[in-house]
This record gives structure tokens, C-alpha cells and sequence, in this order.
């Protein structure tokens, strides 16, 4: 019993300390003058607030999703695990119906009556699941895909690209080698071949993805290490005899900084919408798991039927676009603010 | 010239042998040929069945050394060698689906597949720099902001979305074009309307928004200032001075994805049942065809290749800075 | 009678950090055949003036707030967007300060030079090409016939001077403003380039703006001069008198901080402190924050009055 308490709690903790982990990092940078400069900046572009908001408001719904605790039955006096309740389940529990229902319908389409009286904001689908409720676990499918990646992203990437950058010759030689090969493969083929022999899953996905996007982040790290070694305050450190590692981790780096969050925040939309097309493809997350592409993979026929149901589709579409929408129109704020080429001149400084 | 494309041409060997590795690497080392048989024949095959199918594909042999061969084919006989000679001659060998030979499939799998990326890259080409030359004139002016604004909109959405969307509307609501399907001759053109729409509608927020920001960059030149202060009107600026130096940068990339339109489009093709590359990739996935599959990809980097190639030749055609050292 | 002159111009720029009233309140003239410097640190707002003057105030943040631009009797601000453009090139250029950028690219210089005559309808093709070469060749370009099919890339930056003067001159203009057309040179070729910028306004009577860091330029080639601090005039009259008796302290530091002819060795003076930036100019006189006389009265605004010996200057305690 203990154990699935502490599984469930590992859990929620995980994504809790990711979570937390992001927030302490931004507040950290808003203590420093030009990033608070940044954000007062990007703060003031209307549209930029209401997709953070918008984004805070997913990030809630993902938060409630991911805190859970196991639930028991009694069975001959003993305690049996029967699933994981997130806090989400709580606040919003919609009965399981036999079949297809319309939004706000008193009945399904199997003329049978609703098994509680509680009605379906957004319909049934054809196993009479609460649409809704599926919308929102995408949520966590999405974040979930989208952030893992990402972590696995970031230290490849980052990692390579700077040494690649920094050393030159024969590591940027390798490095470049191994990108340029792995670029030159169509990326959805790969996609394809690597999730055929790893299987469906959250984390072969997340692994597959991380091995066909790494690439992107390692060239632009690298493009810009190579910019700034040749700049003046690295060659100063140099010539005081600083450790390549230090000037790499400790000068570099942050020189680099907004280049990676504009690249990881622009290609938080392309995973997203990568699983919903490898789950279209029966190559995503498994079947069972609520995921908005295999939402729209259930919709294809049901928009021919007769009566048509639009529901499903219209749902997961709206829950979809929404978040990425918002996490491009946010994204592009920061790109705007941060990178020179974009953005109108500014006082010569 | 002839010397810089025989060098460049040298410098892609090494990547396509690294895809060579990395195919023998999924489709070998992290599959083994007992899996394959077994997605192919099924489960329940028995095992002598399995073996003897193995042996028949030749999946039977060592990876790198054969110890039983004698002399030199201690070397070559074996899986590497047999998968590097078979991709270095596009001896692909035959399908797993129906045992046709792989490259006579392709090769009649690329016909639909151009008719159909073709005009999509040519409209969408067309249709993008249009739009952004129009942004960027008006940039800065509600049609700038609204049109960007637009883009994005349109970047958000998922392709299969605009798909099902559209088939949705034309097909099932208008009645206007069949839903999918594939005829050949001139009958064709009923259903190649349809995704033809789909195909340039959904690519064209992005480029729009790629190319308008290629644009805007250049209107912040010096140069431009220097046209108006000759006087010039600002239709001269835009269109001369600031197109042909904005165009350097969307054609050389337009040309990249040239010889990527014989691989057609994965989901378009498998949607609207055009039996392109694309469909031929889908089937040959669901039905676990993997010399198959390793023959798309193979061929996909050696066309990457030659876009790239095509990419630098172009460069050096249209820019008078650049010139082949 | 003065062909141009420029009252009170403001030009500001809108940044998200608020108003930079990078010009506030500039006044000059300009003469026929008669050279007016205008003087400068880096980021005063010089070229700033220009674009205003040309019309071509970079968008969409930078803006002209206020003055009046009088040319011929009429106010070039109010001009319409095409009337201004018939008038850019044909009758006022500009020399771009930097040569480097300023030519585009991926034409080649015959054909940018020549687009100026046929926007201008001066003359066919052909004779028009004609004109081109002999501006080419009245430059200094050598080999004219064949630097006309060249790209800006195959030229050196003087030639690519040589080739933006060429391009303000082809129309015999009115007015030349030249910004800083010397500093991307080396000192041989600076000399060579004014002389011919002399040269060519002898010959067309060209009234000139002559934009610069440097005083030894102003004096040898200007006849009045305009001294700008911080997008204002701290200095104004005529080049003789205020280069041998400045008043105004900025002017004063200017010129003690040229290196002296008569007096090697020693070491030059600087004015204290760096240009404060155009988002915070301070308040009251913008020099106060580094002038060595400033007092409890200069974060008033001093205004620009005439003084005894008829230059203009903007200081409370000059007389
Ligand atoms: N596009 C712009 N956006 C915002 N501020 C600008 C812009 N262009 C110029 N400025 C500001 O206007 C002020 C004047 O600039 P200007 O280029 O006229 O200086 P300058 O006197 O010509 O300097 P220099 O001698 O370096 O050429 C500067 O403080 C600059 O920061
Ligand atoms: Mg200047």
C-alpha cells in the first residue's frame, strides 16, 4: 500500500520541483537588470500577457492533473489498488456513458439516458467517454511530451553546441558531422522508424523526438558560441587564464541564454504538434492514454456520420490551438524583444 | 564550377554513409530479424517457418565477421555488407508486402507524389512572396499587423486538421470534389484539386511570416535609405531594390526543397489516398516493410543532399558576391 | 537670402522606454555656393538633422515633432510624400556617412547611379549612361567604363565614396548634404575627397552641409559653423570667429582637445564624462552634466543669444 502512495507522491513531486524549478529560474533572472529590463518589455505587449495567461492557465490544469493519490477498494477487508485519482478526477468527475452523446444532450445516442444526471459540456465520444475530460488529461499529455523533450533537449544541445562552438577543429568537425547526418534524414521518417522499433509510449516518444530536435537547438548554439568566442570579453578572460570550462559555462553561456529560450519556447509548439500527428499515425502515446491526436485520430470517420459528430474533433482542435497559439504569440514577443535582427533599431547603445 | 561540385559532392559521401550506419544501427542492431519475421508473419508463425524466412532475406547472417565463409567473404558476407551493397547500388531488394522489387515502386510511387508537391510548391511559392512583398509594403499599417497576425493563426494549426477540415467542407458538405482517391489520365485533376488547396493553404502561414520577416530586415538596410534618396518611388525601392536582395535568401531556400518533392507528403497523400512516396512510406510503416522504409530514407538524404548542393549552386548564381573558389 | 533654412526642428523617436528628443529645437541656414558645418560627439544628433531635412526620419518610431525646414519660401515638412520625392536627389542630396552599407549589394553601380537620372527624367538611356561616366571619371574613378558594370563589392571604400558622391552630384542638386563623407577614409584620400566636394561646388554653386567630428576640416572648407550638443545648439556663427575665440565651454573643451600643431608632446585635454544618451538627456543645460563652470542655474534651459562678437551661444554666463 505504502508504495503506491510513494509512487504517487514521487510523481507529483516531480513535476512539481520542474515546475518550481522554472519559476525559481525566472524570478532569479528577474534580479538581474537586463532581464528585468526584458520582461518589463515583454510584459508590456498586450498579447504577450494574455497567452502567458492562457499558458499559466493550461500549466494550472496540467498541475492539477499531475498531483494524484492512489485510491483503494475494500475487498474482503483488505485494501486494493484500484487507480491513481489526480486532483483533477476531484474537482470535475463526469460519469462514463455507453456511447456517443451531444454536448449538453439528455440522452446518448443510444436513446438510453444519462447514467447520472450530470450532463457532458462537451459530449461523449464513442465509448462514451466525457470529451471534455479527455481534452483536458491532453493537457498533460501535451506538457508532458513538450517538457521532457525539452529536458532531454536542452543538455544535448546546449552541451554540444557550446564545446562544438568553443574548440573548433576537430570536436566542431564531429559534432557538425553527426548533426548534418542526422539532419538528412527526413525528420518524420526517422520519427516513424525510431517510435516502429521503440514501440508506443510517453517516454519512447519523448526519446524519439529528443534524438530528431536536438539538432536544431546544437546548430543555433553553436552559430552563436562561435560568434561570441571571437568577442572582446572572452578573449579578456582568456588572456587572465581562465579554465576553457569556466569561460564556456561562465561567460559564454549566458551570452547564449536567450537564443535557447526563444528556440525551446518556438519548438514547444512543434512537439505538441508532432505527437498529435505520430499519434494520428498509431505512433504516439498508446491508445488508451487521452491524447488530443488520438482524439483527432477517432474524429476522422465521425464527421461523416449522420447524425455528424463534431464534438470530438472540435474539442481537441480548440484545446490544441489555443496552447499553441498562445505559446507562439508568446514565444514570438521574446524573440521580438530579445533578438536584434527582428526588432525595430534601438538607441545605439 | 565543375570542380566546386565534384568537391561538394565529396564532402556529402561521409553524411550519406553516416545515414547508411544509422539505418543498419535501427533497422539491424535494434531490431532483430526474429521480430521482423515475426511482425511479418505474425505471431503465431511457427519456427521453423520463421527460420526458413529468415534464411530466404538472408537475415540470418553475421553482423560484421562470418566466420563459416571462406577467404575474402569472411568480410562480405555479412549483414553490413550486404545493407551498405544493396543502398550503394539501389539494389533495395523486394518488399516485404506484396515481395515486388523495392525501386520499381518507388520510382512509379514518385509520378503521383510530383503531381500533386509540384503545384503546391509552385503556387505556395508564388502565393507566400506575393503576401509578403504586400506586408512589407504596408508594413507597420493594420494590414501588416492583421495579415502577421493571420499567419500565426494559420502556423497553430495542425495539418491533419486543415485536412479533415477541408475535406469536411469540399467533400462532404459542397459535394465539390471526391473525398480521396486517385484516377489516372486526365480524370486525375478531380482529385488532385483538393489536396493541391489543402497542401498550399497549410504551408502558407508560415513561409508568409518567414519570408516577410526576411523582407523587413532588408528594408532596414542602408541601401534602401540611399534608393530614397534618390528619389525613387517606393514601389521601385520594394520591388527592385529590396525584392532582389530579399529574393537571395527565399529562392536559394525554395531550391533546397526541390528535390524534396519527389518524397511527396506523408499525411496529405495518406488522407487523400494518393499513392505518392508519402502513402508508400505510411504503408510500408503500418505493414513494418523495412528495407522499405530504409530505402525512403536513403533516398530522402541523398536528395537532401542534392538540395543542399542545388542550394549553394544557386547562391553563387543569383549573388554577385558569391563566387565558386 | 538664405536657399534653406532650418527653424527649431525636433526630431524624437518613440521607444518603449519613452520620447528621445534626439533633435530639440535646431536652427541653421544654408547659402548658395556657401558651406555650413555642422559639429558634433558622435550621437548629437547630426545625421539626424539630415534625414529631416531629407525627409527620411527612419521609421516607424523616429518622428519630426516640431520647426520648420524653409526651402524657397516653403516648409519641406509640409510637403506631400511625392513632392518631397521629386525633390530628393534632383535637388537635394546626401552623401551617406557610411559607404560601406550604403550601396546595395546585388546591383551594379552603373545601374544605381543611372536609376537617379531616369527617376529624374533627366535624358534617355543612353545619354544618360553617358553623364554617369563622366561623373564616374570627374570623381576620380579610374577606369569609369568599366567600374559602371562593377559591384559595390569590387570597389575599395573610397571608391565607394567616390562613387556615392558621384551619385548626389549626378543631378547638379541645389544642396548637398554631406554626412561625415571623409571619416571611413585614410587622411590622403580625406584631403583628395574635399578638395573635389570644393571643386564640385565651385563649379555648380552648390549650397553644401558639411557633417563632422573634425574642426581642421571645418575650418579649411566651411564658411559658417554649428556647434550641437546632445540634440541642441550650444554654438553658432561664423567659422573664423567662433574656431579663434569660442564661448561656449563645450566649444572651448572641443578645441582644447585638438591636438595642437604648435605645442606637441603635450597632453590633450578631454572633456570629462561621456554623451548622455538621447532617452535621458538631463534636465536644463544638457552640457551641465559635464561642464566645468556648470552652476545651480544651469538646470534652467539656457537659450541661444547673440554675444558681442555676433555669435550665437547658448550659455548663461557668456556675454
Ligand atoms: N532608429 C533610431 N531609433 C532610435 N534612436 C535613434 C535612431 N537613430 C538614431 N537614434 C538616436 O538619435 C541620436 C542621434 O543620432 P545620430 O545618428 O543623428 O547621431 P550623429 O550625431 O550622426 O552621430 P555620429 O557622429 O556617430 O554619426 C542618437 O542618440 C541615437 O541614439
Ligand atoms: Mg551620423
Amino acid at each position: 500500500m505504502l508504495e503506491y502512495y510513494i509512487n504517487d507522491i514521487l510523481r507529483s513531486l516531480f513535476v512539481l520541483v520542474i515546475i518550481g524549478g522554472g519559476i525559481y529560474t525566472v524570478l532569479r533572472m528577474n534580479r538581474n537588470r537586463i532581464w528585468h529590463d526584458v520582461f518589463r518589455q515583454i510584459w508590456s505587449v498586450p498579447i504577450a500577457r494574455i497567452s502567458f495567461g492562457v499558458i499559466c492557465l493550461y500549466l494550472f490544469v496540467f498541475l492539477l492533473d499531475s498531483i494524484s493519490y492512489p485510491l483503494f477498494k475494500e475487498v474482503n477487508k483488505k485494501h486494493v489498488f484500484v487507480n491513481s485519482r489526480t486532483l483533477l478526477e476531484v474537482i470535475y468527475t463526469p460519469a462514463r456513458e455507453e456511447s456517443y452523446s451531444a454536448p449538453m444532450a439528455k440522452y446518448q445516442f443510444t436513446d438510453k439516458k444519462m447514467e447520472n444526471k450530470g450532463i457532458h459540456p462537451a459530449g461523449t465520444n464513442i465509448n462514451g467517454e466525457d470529451v471534455l475530460m479527455n481534452a483536458f488529461k491532453g493537457i498533460k499529455v501535451a506538457f508532458t511530451i513538450g517538457g521532457l523533450t525539452t529536458l532531454i533537449i536542452l543538455p544535448i544541445g546546449i552541451f554540444f553546441g557550446l564545446i562544438a562552438g568553443y574548440f573548433g577543429k576537430g570536436a566542431d568537425t564531429t559534432v557538425t558531422y553527426v548533426y548534418s547526418t542526422l539532419a538528412c534524414i527526413p525528420e518524420i521518417l526517422l520519427l516513424i522508424a525510431l517510435m516502429n522499433i521503440f514501440g508506443n509510449g510517453v517516454l519512447q516518444l519523448c526519446i524519439a523526438l529528443g534524438i530528431t530536435s536536438w539538432v536544431g537547438l546544437c546548430r543555433i548554439v553553436r552559430g552563436e558560441t562561435m560568434k561570441q568566442k571571437n568577442m572582446e570579453y572572452v578573449q579578456s578572460a582568456r588572456a587572465l587564464g581562465q579554465s576553457h570550462f569556466r569561460i564556456i559555462f561562465k561567460h559564454i553561456l549566458p551570452n547564449v541564454m536567450h537564443i535557447i529560450l526563444i528556440t525551446s519556447i518556438l519548438r514547444f509548439s512543434g512537439l505538441v504538434m508532432a505527437e498529435v500527428i505520430l499519434s494520428y499515425l498509431g505512433l504516439g502515446v498508446p491508445p488508451e492514454i487521452a491524447s488530443w491526436g488520438i482524439m483527432i485520430d477517432q474524429s476522422r470517420g465521425e464527421l461523416a456520420r449522420d447524425p455528424m459528430v463534431w464534438w470530438n474533433i472540435i474539442t481537441a482542435f480548440s484545446f490544441m490551438f489555443i496552447l499553441i497559439l498562445s505559446v507562439n504569440f508568446f514565444g514570438d514577443t521574446i524573440r521580438d524583444v530579445l533578438d536584434p535582427r527582428t526588432r525595430v533599431k534601438g538607441v545605439k547603445a | 564550377m565543375k570542380t566546386y561540385i565534384l568537391r561538394r559532392i565529396l564532402y556529402a559521401l561521409p553524411v550519406i554513409f553516416g545515414v547508411m550506419l544509422i539505418t543498419f544501427v535501427l533497422f539491424f542492431y535494434l531490431t532483430t530479424p526474429e521480430t521482423i519475421a515475426r511482425q511479418i508473419l505474425g505471431e503465431k508463425a511457427k519456427k521453423e517457418v520463421i527460420q526458413s524466412w529468415i534464411h530466404m532475406k538472408g537475415l540470418d547472417k553475421p553482423y560484421f565477421f562470418n566466420t563459416e565463409a571462406p577467404g575474402i567473404r569472411k568480410v562480405t558476407d555479412t549483414l553490413f555488407i550486404d545493407h551498405i551493397w544493396s543502398l550503394v547500388t539501389f539494389q533495395f531488394g523486394n518488399s516485404y508486402q506484396d515481395d515486388k522489387p523495392i525501386m520499381n515502386k518507388i520510382i512509379t510511387r514518385a509520378g503521383p507524389s510530383l503531381t500533386f508537391t509540384l503545384p503546391v510548391f509552385i503556387m505556395g511559392l508564388f502565393l507566400s512572396i506575393s503576401f509578403s512583398l504586400i506586408f512589407a509594403f504596408f508594413r507597420a499599417t493594420y494590414i501588416d499587423k492583421y495579415g502577421t497576425f493571420l499567419c500565426v493563426l494559420g502556423m497553430s494549426i495542425v495539418i491533419m486538421i486543415y485536412i479533415i477540415g477541408f475535406q469536411w467542407l469540399f467533400s462532404i458538405k459542397l459535394k465539390l470534389f471526391p473525398i480521396s482517391g486517385w484516377a489516372e489520365g486526365t480524370d486525375k485533376v478531380r482529385f488532385i484539386l483538393l489536396p493541391i488547396f489543402v497542401g498550399v493553404i497549410a504551408g502558407l502561414g508560415g513561409s508568409i511570416r518567414f519570408y516577410r520577416t526576411i523582407m523587413i530586415e532588408e528594408t532596414t538596410k542602408d541601401y534602401v535609405r540611399t534608393a530614397r534618396s534618390k528619389g525613387l518611388n517606393e514601389s521601385l525601392v520594394l520591388f527592385k531594390h529590396i525584392l532582389k536582395n530579399a529574393m537571395i535568401p527565399i529562392l536559394t531556400n525554395a531550391v533546397m526543397a526541390i528535390p524534396f518533392l519527389f518524397m511527396g507528403a506523408l499525411l496529405t497523400e495518406n488522407f487523400f489516398g494518393i499513392p505518392g512516396l508519402g502513402s508508400f512510406a505510411v504503408e510500408a510503416l503500418f505493414s513494418n516493410d523495412f528495407p522499405s522504409i530504409k530505402a525512403v530514407i536513403y533516398i530522402g538524404a541523398i536528395l537532401y543532399q542534392i538540395g543542399l548542393i542545388l542550394t549553394d549552386i544557386s547562391y553563387a548564381l543569383v549573388d554577385p558576391r558569391v563566387v565558386f573558389e | 537670402m538664405a536657399l534653406l533654412e532650418v527653424k527649431d526642428l525636433r526630431t524624437y523617436f518613440n521607444l518603449p522606454e519613452g520620447t528621445a528628443k534626439a533633435v530639440d529645437g535646431v536652427s541653421f541656414s544654408l547659402e548658395k555656393g556657401k558651406t555650413t558645418a555642422l559639429v558634433g560627439e558622435s550621437g548629437c544628433g547630426k545625421t539626424l538633422v539630415s534625414y529631416s531635412i531629407m525627409g527620411l526620419v527612419p521609421e516607424p518610431n523616429g518622428f519630426v515633432a516640431g520647426g520648420e525646414i524653409m526651402f524657397r519660401e516653403e516648409d519641406l515638412l509640409k510637403f506631400s510624400f511625392s513632392r518631397m520625392r521629386s525633390l530628393r536627389g534632383k535637388t537635394i542630396s546626401m552623401i551617406f556617412q557610411e559607404p560601406m552599407t550604403a550601396l546595395n549589394p546585388v546591383f551594379s553601380i552603373g545601374n544605381q547611379l543611372i536609376e537617379s537620372l531616369m527617376t529624374h527624367g533627366t535624358g534617355d538611356r543612353v545619354g544618360a549612361k553617358k553623364r554617369c561616366i563622366e561623373m564616374l571619371k570627374e570623381v576620380g574613378i579610374p577606369g569609369p567604363d568599366q567600374r559602371f558594370d562593377e559591384y559595390p563589392h569590387q570597389l575599395s571604400g573610397g571608391m565607394k565614396q567616390r562613387v556615392m558622391i558621384a551619385m548626389a552630384l549626378l543631378t547638379n542638386p541645389d544642396i548637398l548634404i554631406a554626412d561625415e563623407p571623409t571619416t571611413a577614409l585614410d587622411v590622403t584620400i580625406q584631403a583628395q575627397i574635399l578638395d573635389l566636394l570644393k571643386k564640385m561646388q565651385k563649379k555648380y554653386k552648390t549650397a553644401m552641409l558639411l557633417i563632422t567630428h573634425d574642426l581642421g576640416i571645418v575650418s579649411e572648407n566651411a564658411d559658417s559653423l554649428t556647434i550641437m550638443y546632445a540634440g541642441k545648439v550650444v554654438e553658432q556663427g561664423d567659422v573664423k570667429t567662433v574656431l579663434k575665440k569660442p564661448s561656449h565651454p563645450y566649444t572651448q573643451g572641443l578645441l582644447r582637445s585638438l591636438p595642437s600643431m604648435h605645442s606637441p608632446g603635450k597632453k590633450l585635454y578631454s572633456i570629462p564624462g561621456v554623451v548622455p544618451q538621447a532617452i535621458n538627456f538631463p534636465e536644463g543645460c544638457r552640457f551641465r552634466t559635464r561642464c566645468i563652470e556648470a552652476k545651480k542655474e544651469c538646470e534652467n534651459e539656457p537659450s541661444l543669444k547673440i554675444l558681442k562678437n555676433k555669435v550665437k551661444c547658448a550659455c548663461f554666463f557668456r556675454k
